[in-house]
């Protein structure tokens, strides 16, 4: 089944909340009318009571007559839906105010009055409700009669009826209004969501650039809306560095594929003595060590960029890597009359391989851009919340601008210079993806006076 | 020695055979994983070298297969270098794994290691080629009766240079097993080291003993 909108869903659950609403109150309002009409008969009833009281005080004689019975019923006729009737009680007689409009359950007459007011609830036969009040009344002579005044609540009945009547007719339409009022409110709250929708639909790997407008978005929605464009804009620079990755690589590697094509359609041209062809192919060797070089490089790459856990890392002694890497320089320094030199010491847990190629390419570049007869300085610290090596050289000024790129795949300072002589143009990127895998990071600074430091930093090892 | 070649690319499988036939071993090749698998039931090798991304039964089941009959030595090569395919290949019962590109002084190397395990050969502290002989346990090198001045890296060069007498060595061997250091560094330290080992153990004598194939690596051997 396809799961209901948002909006009807809401709407839905709101009509729910209404209805139980609407039942509550509807309920309280006609217990509150039912006792309200109850309270305002028995008042009336009472009232009553004492007006028959204080006339028949006056109009009761010892023999017990009612000299006007007329202004006893006067009192009650006012009222259509009073009944009265009178009792006598030592000795009992017959009702003496003969109104035969009801007839009062047998019971009634027989239950025993005090000069209290009590109120007894009944039902004829008719299904009307009446409400009687029963008295006790002291006559001047000392005798007593009984007083019962019945009220004919048919038209209380009628009321309550009529108001329950009413409020279960209006319910369902109530319910319609709410559930539709609460789906358009919903509706009308969720539409700026259909311009993530128009967004989204728009986005592919070839058109990262459509972004969502966050005018006019409400406050939940617009953050989600810059959340969702800063991840675009992620997902846009990563996809570009790639395309651009994949084109630097089919670059770099066709160079050195045309001059093999080159230097073996040239050397096969014509016939020549086998030196030539020796010689031939000894270029060829070079060209291809070359592509494999970039090959494995770039396989590196790929590896370190999935294999982050994998790796075992055991305790290095970082200066006796740098040491090992300085001594595998010591004769291109030599040559170059360059002073290396490794001070400080640090202990980082680590893959001793890459860790040596890290430093390696450092020094590799640092060598190669010093100025004769100058210093290459590996430093090593150990600080309190990091361990780092530092190589650092002195030649020309590294331009600010470059600074952020020069760790990223085939970046070329100086983009008419070709790569020099072996490089791949990856060291660098190679350098980062090693300190990434060992949670550290690689950084770079350069003074204009031509003091260039490259950092490796790493973690603390707990011990 | 005999030696199978199991790779369907027929130039790899060319080449893989011409090399190792030059090398001194009876090398039979195979362009699939059945015959492959055929050949190692009717012939007894000494090694295989199996390719692990054949058409039909890849490299995996022929290594399964082969451990299932023979304990034949096994060399694994595969394009794809990542650790799992190492892992797995050496798990299955490779004896080697060696990821493409490699260099073939290396392949060289590594067969004739394999084959060595078997043999044990004791390693002599004192080792002679011609006239020259180094003595590992005093670190010291004569040339006849003259004595010649090394460094400690370069006499680490010649002592492997003499221990693998006859054998060509890469520049990465040399590199990984003088400087300790295990990738392929670009670096020109071995060409100017065996330049300055040549200067003081061949330029003064008339018999050079240090010789370089170009493009390949260096051999020490007495080539009169």
């Amino acid at each position: 089944m396809k799961p209901l909108s948002l909006s009807l869903r809401l709407g839905l659950s709101v009509s729910m909340m209404g209805a139980a609403l609407a039942l509550i109150i509807m309920s309280l309002t006609y217990l509150a009318l039912s006792l309200q009409l109850n309270l305002i008969a028995k008042n009336s009833l009472h009232g009553k009571i004492k007006q028959i009281e204080h006339s028949l005080n006056e109009d009761m004689d010892t023999n017990t007559q009612i000299k006007h019975p007329h202004d006893l019923q006067d009192i009650v006729l006012a009222h259509k839906n009073l009944n009265l009737s009178i009792y006598g009680v030592d000795p009992p007689t017959d009702n003496f105010i003969a109104s035969e409009e009801i007839s009062l359950p047998s019971y009634l007459p027989d239950i025993p009055a005090t000069i209290n007011t009590s109120f007894h609830s009944w039902t004829d036969e008719e299904n009307t409700r009446y409400l009687t009040a029963l008295k006790l009344v002291k006559l001047t002579d000392r005798k007593s009669v009984r007083v019962l005044l019945s009220l004919d609540r048919s038209e209380d009945k009628t009321l309550l009826t009529m108001s329950l009547k009413t409020a279960l007719f209006s319910m369902p339409a109530l319910l319609l209004l709410i559930g539709s009022g609460a789906w358009w409110i919903t509706h009308r709250g969720l539409s700026p969501l259909i311009k993530f929708n128009k967004t989204a639909s728009l986005i592919t790997t070839r058109d990262l650039t459509h972004r969502i407008s966050t005018d006019n978005l409400p406050q939940e929605l617009s953050e989600l809306a810059k959340t969702i464009n800063f991840m675009l804009n992620r997902l846009n620079d990563g996809v570009q560095q790639l395309s651009q990755f994949s084109d630097d690589l089919s670059h770099e590697l066709r160079s050195p594929i045309s001059n093999l094509l080159g230097m073996a359609q040239v050397t096969l041209s014509r016939e020549r003595p086998s030196e030539e062809y020796k010689t031939a192919l000894e270029c060829c060797i070079e060209e291809l060590e070359r592509v494999s070089r970039i090959v494995s490089d770039m396989l590196f790459l790929a590896q370190a960029d999935h294999s982050a856990s994998s790796i075992p890392f055991d305790y290095i002694f970082l200066e006796k890597e740098a040491v090992r890497v300085i001594d595998l320089f010591s004769i291109a320094a030599e040559e170059k009359q360059l002073h290396l030199n490794v001070d400080g010491a640090g202990i980082i847990l680590g893959d001793r391989i890459m860790i040596q190629r890290a430093i390696y390419n450092l020094v590799s570049n640092a060598i190669e851009h010093s100025p004769t007869h100058s210093n290459v300085r590996l430093a090593i610290e150990a600080r309190r919340n990091k361990v780092s090596l530092s190589v650092i050289n002195s030649g020309e000024e590294i331009p600010a601008q470059h600074l952020p790129h020069l760790f990223e795949r085939f970046y070329r300072v100086d983009q008419s210079r070709s790569r020099v002589e072996g490089g791949t143009g990856l060291g660098l990127a190679i350098v980062r993806s090693i300190m990434s895998l060992h949670g550290g990071t690689a950084e770079v600074s350069s003074t204009p006076e031509g003091t260039t430091n490259f950092s490796l930093n790493f973690p603390i090892v707990d011990r | 020695m005999r030696i199978l070649v199991i790779e369907d690319e027929p130039k790899a499988a060319d080449y893989l055979q011409k090399g190792l036939s030059e090398n001194g071993y009876i090398v039979d090749k195979s362009l699939n994983g059945i015959d492959g698998l055929h050949l190692v039931s009717q012939h007894n090798y000494d090694l295989v070298i199996l390719d692990v991304n054949l058409p039909g039964l890849d490299g995996w089941d022929v290594l399964k297969l082969i451990r299932d009959r023979s304990n034949t030595r096994v060399i694994m090569l595969t394009a794809r270098g990542r650790l799992s395919d190492k892992v797995k290949g050496l798990d299955l019962g490779a004896d080697d794994f060696l990821v493409k590109p490699f260099e073939f002084p290396e392949l060289l190397a590594r067969i004739r290691t394999l084959l060595r395990r078997r043999e044990n050969i004791a390693i002599a502290s004192i080792l002679k080629v011609a006239d020259l002989e180094i003595d590992s346990v005093g670190h010291r090198a004569f040339r006849g009766s003259k004595r010649i001045d090394l460094t400690s890296k370069e006499f680490s060069l010649l002592h492997l240079l003499m221990q693998h007498t006859k054998e060509v060595l890469s520049r990465t061997q040399i590199i990984s097993l003088v400087w300790d250091m295990n990738f392929d560094c670009n670096t020109n330290v071995v060409e100017v080291s065996i330049r300055r080992l040549r200067a003081k153990v061949d330029e003064p004598f008339e018999r050079k003993l240090i010789h370089t194939i170009r493009g390949v690596g260096y051999v020490l051997e007495d080539r009169e």
